[in-house]
Order: structure tokens, then C-alpha cells, then sequence
């Protein structure tokens, strides 16, 4: 083996590492490491894509050795459906994690008010201890979104693209694949990678609000006339409403089987000019989504997790602007920590505007 | 295959020149007691100046156990700093003075007591304080990272510091040294090797626990320089002679240029360093030994990573079930280590454990308001509330924590508090009325009274004594019985890195400060740097045992021994297995293993993974297609 064949490997394989593990690094080492729930969060959906790849390869076992389905899509659908599922799932116990956090925060809070009005409070450092502890164990949507992409993202990379790298590093020469003979086949899955990592982080950004509108808002309501994206203003399209919840986690759903379908034109020879440009393009349309349909409403309510005691047949408005008072805000760090007036005040929120 | 423990002295000078007399360790000695205040019966001696603000502290040492996930707040080495004044005795002190008694505070203690009883006894399904829930996190935080490094460097070290004539070779050598049964050159089908293997894991395993059984005896019976010896020789022949093995193995494979001398020079230098790292500590970083600790684990986790893979799994599943016996039952070893090790002057073992640094904020649950339960408390259950390990529970139920409730019940009176016994300092400084002196310092302070009956004993209880006004460090060291108020603060003899202090506690029984006298007879209290710590002079941390480091890095190495995508996942799920048990620690506040949860999980989706996942990428890596 000549020396330049052995650099053009170390090269190949050094700059496919960069290419699919960067973005993974970088969000790792920014954003979740620094701090230990995030870090948690993120083991913890890392564990979940684990669960979602097991049952996905035990039915494609099923299917393709066992029964004979063979085809990409017989690997492919069992493994976009459970990691949808295994996302959701993820998300619900982070919801019931929430909930046990703010049960402790109430508890000491109500612990301390005991002790300040029973005029017995030897440790009035333990105040500062539970703002410290809040600001410590807070969680919000957003970074925990993040994390958890970012988790769930970083074991998919580490698995589908890690292996096929360490399986390249030895001196045997560079893999080509008929799919596209002038790309060396590890940058070509280096650069599904790095667009699926983002992809990643956006469906779990999705699933999250999805999953929280599914908490907040009961069943019912709503009219046609909610699904029309446009009723509504940019940054708002799916609206703050658990149809729109819906909608986000339909969206995961059709662009993870989008995404992965492009894929498929590796099978044509030079198919990769077709996959290595539509991937890219979907993984932009799906941030372009993200930013036009929930940034600006995002983050939920600050008592999120209070199940409303709405009436089945109220129905959604459209378009003026929201209330301060207990209405649906949007993203926000400054709306007032009470819990949203309940009744016939809410349902006329809702009447006169949903966003 | 032996636990590697380390010890240090636990001989260590207490004080002054009673440093070789034994010490007392009655009830009276270690009880806690209430503080007097300037009644004017006692001397003209005050209560410290400059009370020091205390953030929560716990005087209990954790358990440790090689396998068993403790916390523990360790005190480090300290000498008496000439930067921190003596305390002096002054007149008024607010925090000892004599509390009248309030009708209510009993009740009121008893019931926010019973309230948080049930309050935690409310506590179910995934309910936690939010004590618990910093603590969880902050624990997990702190030890992933070097579990995790050790994992990653164990799986280098097995993939790289090998070719397949180094494995095949220590394959046959380590069948040969440990099996019974012989499966790597046998001719058995898999489910005969499998069995086989299973049995050869239990007889390993059997020696373990026989050795394990050795060690709790040597412990028990205060052994320490043979178990010291035993845990160096140890450690020596770990970093030196399988260390350089490893690094021999190196040199071969990568023909690295190394000379003979400067092998063994940096052989030696290493394994020296090491040693002194981990038994001696003082003036070395604390990096260093923990970096050490991470290169045992590396090169032994290596050196057991030479078994075959059936034989391999097999051993690591008995293992994990046997972690789960030795701590759990009550017959186990680990349990009886562990229980030994959390008394109150249980000398340490270093070598033997991992020890992570906990931020200030993640406390142990149960701190303060654990104190001011026990006040009013006799119930063992807060005690057993009170920190997650076992350990913590007996150690308090056989001192602290019950000797508060029996100075109130049993060695004071209704009408006045219990007595103490402390050097003479310490109860000038508080201003405690000395009411006798114990038989070894009566030589000292005992004045022969002429005018005494002759039929009474020489040396009788009632036998005068006099206090000095100005005392020479000899009588300032001398114990001396004091009383104490009924209500009030209380003083705690502690022992920390073999020398005995004394803590004091306010009415509620929270800690206030650590005293302790020096050669001369100064009484010096903690730093201010105190508040900052949960405990004076010591720091909040967990601990790992080193055996649990190795076995998960075995568990990965063989994993890594067969893709990458195998070393992926066992690291994940021990690391999330680690995650849980934990969690667990916390909610249960008892000892656990350590082992089970993660190497359990690790087998199951070494399995999965290597038969369902790998499958599964390959067909997706085909074309390639992505999902």
C-alpha cells in the first residue's frame, strides 16, 4: 500500500469524521455538557433512539430475513415509524419529569413558607439554595428541545454513520458505490449525516411542541377553517392549539419519510445527485417550516402542564392578537407565572383568538 | 482476584501528649451535648467569638465498598492553619445560651418531624425532594465523565495494545491461570461452553467473595497495616509489572525505540507516583489520583479482557449477580464492609474508591432538618431517611444521631442537661461549668483535699479539683466532664482523618462549626470558606468504586473487541444504568450495587445489537440508504 493511497484513506476517513460528527460535537459540547440535566436529557433520548433501533431491527428481521420482504423500505419504514414513536414516548416522560420537579419545587417552597411563618427559619441560606436549585434543574422546551435532538440525533449519527467509519479506517483503500462512483461512499454518508443530525434536531423540536399542545388543550373543538395555515400570521402557522400539535408531529412524520425516501435514489446509479441534493433541500424546507409555523409560539404557557377544563364544542377564532391575561402567549420569558383563568374567560380567549 | 483497597494510618496524633492515650469513648464521650452558658457558677470562660455561619452539614462519613455507589463528604488532611485565630473565651454568646423552654417547640419539632415523616412517607412513584433531585443529577454529572473516560480508554487500550497473536496467547494464558473448566481449548458445543463458562464464573466469583470475607475480617479486627501492606503490594504490581506489561505490548506492536533503563526508570517512577497518589495524597493534586485511579482501572480491565467472550459474559453476568447479594443481603460481604466502614472512627481505605467533587448546592438529602428531627426524635427511621446509604444509618444509629436522644433521655435528667466530656479548652472557651474530672486526667488537675474523711478513697468521684485560671497546655488539653444546659446548642465528638474533633450544634441541632485543639491548647473553629461546604473543612462527594470502573470497562472493551457499534451501546447503557442506579440512591437511601442495572442492560443490548441492529444498519448502509 503506497503512502499517498494510505493519506488519501486517513484524509477520507479524518474528513468525513469532521463532516458528519461536527455538528453533533459542537451542539454536544455547547449546549448539553455544560449542564448535567441537559446532559441527562440528552443520555436519556440518546437511550431512547437506542429502543426506537431495536424494535426497528426486530421487525425488519421479521420482515426481510424471516419472511422475505426485502426492498429498502422493508429497513426503512419500521425505522422512520419507531423512532417517531420512541420520540413521542420521550417526550411524554419528560412531561412526567417536569410535573415530579415542580411537585418538589412546591414542596420545599411550601416548606419554607411553614418555616417563615412559624418564625422559625434557622437556615435562610436554604432560600437561596432553592433559587439555585430552580435555576439549575429549570427546564424549558426550547433547550431541553435541543438536547434531546441533539441525544437522540448523536446516537443516530454514532451508529449509522460510526459504523460504516470504522469499518473504513483500516488500509484496504477508499469505498466507491455504484450509487455514486466519483464520491467516496463515506462522505456521501458523511453528508447524509450532517443533514440528518439537523433534521433530527428539528423533529424533536416538533415533537415536543406537539406533544406539549397535546397535553395543554383537550380533545375537540376547533374547525376547519384552524387548518389553514395562512389564517394565521407567519411564525403562528400551526397556531398554539393541539390540532396544531398535531399538525407539528404530521410534519415529522411526512419529512422523516420524505428524508429517508430521497435516499432511495442511491439505489439508481448517479443516484446520488438526486439524493445529495433533494436531502439538503428538505432539510432547509423543514427549518423553513420550524421558523414560519411554531417559532413564535413555541414555548408554552408557564403552567403547561395544568390540564384546561375546556368544553369540547368551543371553537377556535382567528387572528387578533393575544391578551395578557392568561390567553395564549408567544414566545415569551416575561409572561406572569399564574395559572390561566378558567371558565367561560378562557373559552372567550380562545373564541377571540387562538394564537 | 482480590478488591484493591487502600489504607491509610488511622493512628494519627490527636492532640498534644495524650496522642497515645487511649481515648475514652464512652456514651458520655460521644454524645452530643448542650452548651452552658456564663451562668455565674462556672468560671469566668465565654462562648466563642465570631460564630461562624454554617451551611448544612453532615458529620457522617459515607459507606464505601468497592461496589457500591456511597456519597460521602470527606474531610481532607488539615493542619492547624496559623492563618485562623484561636477562639478565645468571651462572655456572651447567643447561639449556646441556656433557651428557656418553650411548651411548644417539642411539638411543634415533633409534628413539622412527623409532617415531613409523612410527608416522605407520602412520597411515592416518582416523587423526590428537591434535595434528592439536585443531588441525583449533580451525582451523575460528577461521575459520568471519568466513568466515561475510563470506558473509552479501556476500549482503545484493548483495540490497539493488541494483534490477534497477543489475544490468542492471553486468551490461552488466562484460561489456563483461572478456569476450571477449560472453553477456550475444550471442544464443546455453545451451550455446553455456555454452561461451563457460567460455572467458571461462579468459582471465580466464590473466590471473590471468599477474599472479600478476608478483608471484612481483616478490617473488622483493625488489621489495617497488613491490609495497608497487602492494598500497596497491590497497587505496586498493578501499575508496575501489568503496566508494563501493557506498555511492553505496545512497544512490540508499534516498535516503539524504548531502552531497557528508561523502561524501567519510568516503570518504576510511575508505579511510585501512583502509590503515593493514592494512599498518601498530601501536597499531590487530586488529579493526579484520580488519574491514577482511571490507569488501574484502564490497565486491569485490559489484563481481564484477555478471557475469551463466552467465558468473558459470562463471568461479568455472576459478577453483577453477586454485587447484587454482597450488598443487598445481609450475610453479604460488601453489606458487612460496608457497615463497618461507615462507624464513626473507621479508618479509610483508600485505593479503593473513586471520590467525584459535588457542587455546594447537590447536598445530601437530609441535612439540617434531619438534625432537628433527631432532636425531638427517637425514631430510627429519619436516621434511616437520612442519607441513601446503609452505611449512614447504622453509623448514626450507633452514635450521633441516637446518643442525642439517649443524653436526653438517659444521661441528663429532666431538670438538667447531660455532661460531656471535653479537653479543658474547649470548655473555656464556651464557658462550661465543670463539674469532674475523668480518671486519666486527674494526675493533672486532682488536688489532694486535707480536710477530706480518711475512709474515702484516694481517688474517689468525689476526689477535689481545681480548675487554674491561667492553665498550661497540659491541663488545657485534659479532659475534663462538663454540664450542659437542658436546651441549647450541643457539642459532637467527631473523628476526621484519625483526630478527634468536636462539633458544634445549635438547639435545633444543626451544625454551626468544627473545633479542634491543638498541641498547645488553642481551639481553633472551621474557616469561613465553611458555608461554602456542607460540611467544615471537608467536601461534598461521591463515590465510585474502583470495581465498578473496571468491570465496566471490561464490559466495554469486549463489546469494542467486536464493532463499534457494540462499544456504542454498552457505553450508553452503562452510562444510562449508572444514570438510574442513582437515581435509585437516592429515592431508596440505602447502599446499592453499582453493578447490576448497567452490566445487565449491557449484556442484553450486546446481544440485540450484535444480532437485530448491525444487521439492520448493513441493509440500510447497502446503497446507501439513511432512515
Amino acid at each position: 500500500m503506497t503512502f499517498g493511497s494510505n493519506f488519501d484513506t486517513a484524509a477520507t476517513v479524518w474528513g468525513s469524521a469532521a463532516i458528519g460528527f461536527a455538528p453533533f460535537l459542537c451542539f454536544f459540547f455547547q449546549i448539553v455538557f455544560p449542564k448535567s440535566q441537559l446532559l441527562i436529557i440528552s443520555t436519556t433520548s440518546a437511550f431512547f433512539f437506542l429502543l426506537a433501533a431495536s424494535f426497528a431491527s426486530l421487525f425488519w428481521y421479521i420482515l426481510n430475513p424471516v419472511i422475505g420482504l426485502g426492498g429498502p423500505w422493508s429497513a426503512l419504514i419500521p425505522g422512520i415509524f419507531f423512532q417517531f414513536i420512541f420520540r413521542a414516548a420521550f417526550v411524554a416522560l419528560y412531561h412526567k419529569v417536569e410535573s415530579v420537579i415542580e411537585l418538589s419545587f412546591e414542596k420545599t417552597e411550601e416548606e419554607q413558607q411553614q418555616a417563615i411563618s412559624g418564625g422559625d427559619d434557622p437556615n435562610p441560606a436554604e432560600h437561596t439554595d432553592l433559587q439555585a436549585a430552580k435555576n439549575k434543574l429549570s427546564l424549558n422546551d426550547a433547550a431541553c428541545g435541543l438536547a434531546a435532538g441533539t441525544g437522540f440525533g448523536g446516537l443516530h449519527a454514532l451508529l449509522l454513520f460510526g459504523s460504516l467509519l470504522a469499518s473504513e479506517t483500516s488500509d484496504v483503500g477508499i469505498l466507491y458505490q455504484p450509487s455514486c462512483p466519483k464520491v467516496p461512499a463515506l462522505l456521501v454518508s458523511a453528508l447524509n449525516t450532517f443533514c440528518f443530525f439537523f433534521l433530527d434536531i428539528f423533529w424533536m423540536l416538533f415533537t415536543f411542541f406537539g406533544m406539549r399542545r397535546r397535553l395543554i388543550f383537550p380533545r375537540g373543538g376547533g374547525s376547519l377553517a384552524d387548518i389553514n395555515p395562512l389564517s394565521r400570521p407567519f411564525g403562528h402557522y400551526f397556531g398554539n392549539t393541539r390540532s396544531g400539535g398535531n399538525q407539528a408531529l404530521i410534519t415529522v412524520l411526512l419529512t422523516h419519510a420524505m428524508a429517508a425516501g430521497f435516499t432511495t435514489f442511491n439505489v439508481f446509479q448517479y443516484g446520488c445527485v438526486f439524493s445529495l441534493t433533494t436531502l439538503p433541500a428538505l432539510t432547509l424546507a423543514t427549518a423553513y417550516i420550524f421558523w414560519s409555523a411554531v417559532s413564535k409560539i413555541y414555548m408554552p404557557l408557564p403552567h403547561s402542564n395544568v390540564r384546561l377544563s375546556l368544553p369540547a364544542s368551543f371553537s377556535y377564532g382567528g387572528g387578533t392578537t393575544p391578551t395578557a391575561a392568561g390567553g395564549i402567549h408567544p414566545l415569551s420569558s416575561t409572561t406572569p407565572e399564574r395559572p390561566p383563568p378558567e371558565g367561560p374567560d378562557l373559552v372567550e380567549q380562545f373564541r377571540n383568538n387562538d394564537d | 482476584m482480590s478488591r484493591r483497597r487502600g489504607i491509610r494510618s488511622s493512628r494519627r496524633d490527636r492532640y498534644g501528649p495524650e496522642e497515645d492515650e487511649k481515648v475514652d469513648e464512652t456514651d458520655i464521650a460521644t454524645a452530643p451535648y448542650l452548651l452552658a452558658t456564663d451562668d455565674g457558677t462556672a468560671p469566668a470562660l465565654g462562648p466563642p467569638r465570631d460564630p461562624t455561619p454554617l451551611a448544612a452539614h453532615n458529620s457522617s462519613e459515607e459507606p464505601s465498598s468497592l461496589w457500591k455507589l456511597g456519597r460521602r463528604k470527606k474531610s481532607e488532611n488539615e493542619d492547624v492553619s496559623s492563618e485562623v485565630e484561636p477562639l478565645s473565651p468571651q462572655n456572651d454568646q447567643d447561639i449556646f445560651r441556656d433557651e428557656p423552654e418553650n411548651e411548644d417547640d417539642g411539638a411543634v419539632n415533633v409534628e413539622r418531624g412527623n409532617s415531613s415523616e409523612d410527608d416522605e412517607d407520602s412520597l411515592e412513584g416518582y416523587d423526590m425532594t428537591l434535595q434528592e433531585l439536585m443531588y441525583s443529577t449533580s451525582s451523575f454529572y460528577a461521575i459520568v465523565v471519568p466513568v466515561t473516560i475510563t470506558m473509552i480508554l479501556s476500549a482503545l487500550a484493548v483495540v490497539y495494545v493488541n494483534n490477534e497473536d497477543t489475544l490468542e496467547d492471553g486468551a490461552q494464558n488466562m484460561a489456563a491461570a483461572y478456569q476450571f473448566f477449560d472453553v477456550y481449548n475444550g471442544s464443546y458445543n455453545t451451550f455446553q461452553a455456555v454452561m461451563l463458562s457460567l460455572l467458571n464464573g461462579l468459582i471465580i466469583v466464590t473466590c471473590i467473595g471468599l477474599m472479600t470475607f478476608v478483608i471484612v475480617a481483616l478490617y473488622k479486627y483493625n488489621c489495617m497495616l497488613c491490609l495497608i501492606g497487602y492494598m500497596m503490594f497491590a497497587s505496586t504490581s498493578l501499575l508496575g509489572f501489568l503496566g508494563g506489561h501493557m506498555w511492553y505490548m505496545a512497544i512490540q506492536i508499534y516498535n516503539l525505540p524504548v531502552d531497557k533503563l528508561t523502561f524501567i526508570g519510568v516503570l518504576w517512577n510511575f508505579a511510585a507516583v501512583g502509590v503515593l497518589s493514592i494512599f498518601y495524597g498530601r501536597g499531590i493534586p487530586k488529579y493526579v489520583a484520580q488519574g491514577y485511579l482511571i490507569c488501574t482501572s484502564v490497565i486491569l480491565a485490559w489484563h481481564l479482557s484477555y478471557f475469551d467472550d463466552v467465558t468473558a459474559w459470562a463471568l461479568l453476568f455472576m459478577l453483577a449477580l453477586y454485587d447484587l447479594c454482597a450488598v443487598l443481603t445481609p450475610c453479604g460481604p460488601l453489606k458487612a464492609l460496608v457497615n463497618l466502614m461507615s462507624r464513626e472512627d473507621a479508618p479509610e481505605m483508600p485505593g479503593l474508591l473513586y471520590e467525584a467533587e459535588l457542587p455546594p448546592e447537590a447536598r445530601r438529602p437530609g441535612g439540617p432538618q434531619r438534625g432537628r428531627q433527631n432532636n425531638n426524635d427517637n425514631s430510627n427511621e429519619r436516621n434511616t431517611n437520612t442519607d441513601p446509604s446503609g452505611n449512614n444509618e447504622s453509623r448514626d444509629s450507633d452514635s450521633g444521631y441516637d446518643a442525642v436522644t439517649d443524653s436526653r433521655s438517659e444521661i441528663g435528667s429532666e431538670t438538667e442537661g447531660p455532661r460531656i466530656q471535653v479537653p479543658l479548652a474547649v470548655a473555656r472557651v464556651y464557658n462550661l461549668p465543670v463539674i469532674d474530672i475523668p480518671p486519666h486526667s486527674r494526675p493533672v488537675l486532682a488536688v489532694h483535699n486535707p480536710s477530706r474523711s480518711s475512709n474515702r478513697p484516694l481517688l474517689g468521684e468525689n476526689e477535689d479539683f481545681i480548675i487554674p485560671d491561667e492553665p498550661n497546655a497540659n491541663q488545657l488539653l485534659t479532659d475534663v466532664i462538663v454540664q450542659l444546659p437542658l436546651l441549647g446548642g450541643r457539642i459532637e465528638r467527631i473523628r476526621r482523618n484519625g483526630r478527634y474533633m468536636f462539633e458544634e450544634k445549635d438547639r435545633f441541632g444543626n451544625p454551626k462549626r468544627i473545633l479542634w485543639v491543638d498541641r498547645q491548647g488553642r481551639v481553633f473553629a472551621e474557616s469561613a470558606d465553611y458555608g461554602t461546604e456542607n460540611e467544615a473543612g471537608g467536601k461534598n462527594t461521591i463515590r465510585l468504586g474502583l470495581g465498578d470502573f473496571i468491570f465496566y470497562s471490561v464490559l466495554v472493551a469486549k463489546a469494542a473487541e467486536y464493532s463499534f457499534t457494540t462499544f456504542m451501546v454498552c457505553m450508553l447503557v452503562i452510562i444510562a444504568g449508572l444514570g438510574g442506579t442513582l437515581v435509585l440512591l437516592s429515592v431508596f437511601h440505602h447502599a446499592l450495587p453499582a453493578l447490576p442495572i448497567s452490566i445487565i442492560l449491557g449484556i442484553f443490548f450486546y446481544i440485540v445489537t450484535r444480532f437485530l441492529i448491525e444487521p439492520w444498519i448493513e441493509s440500510i448502509l447497502l446503497r446507501p440508504y439513511y432512515v
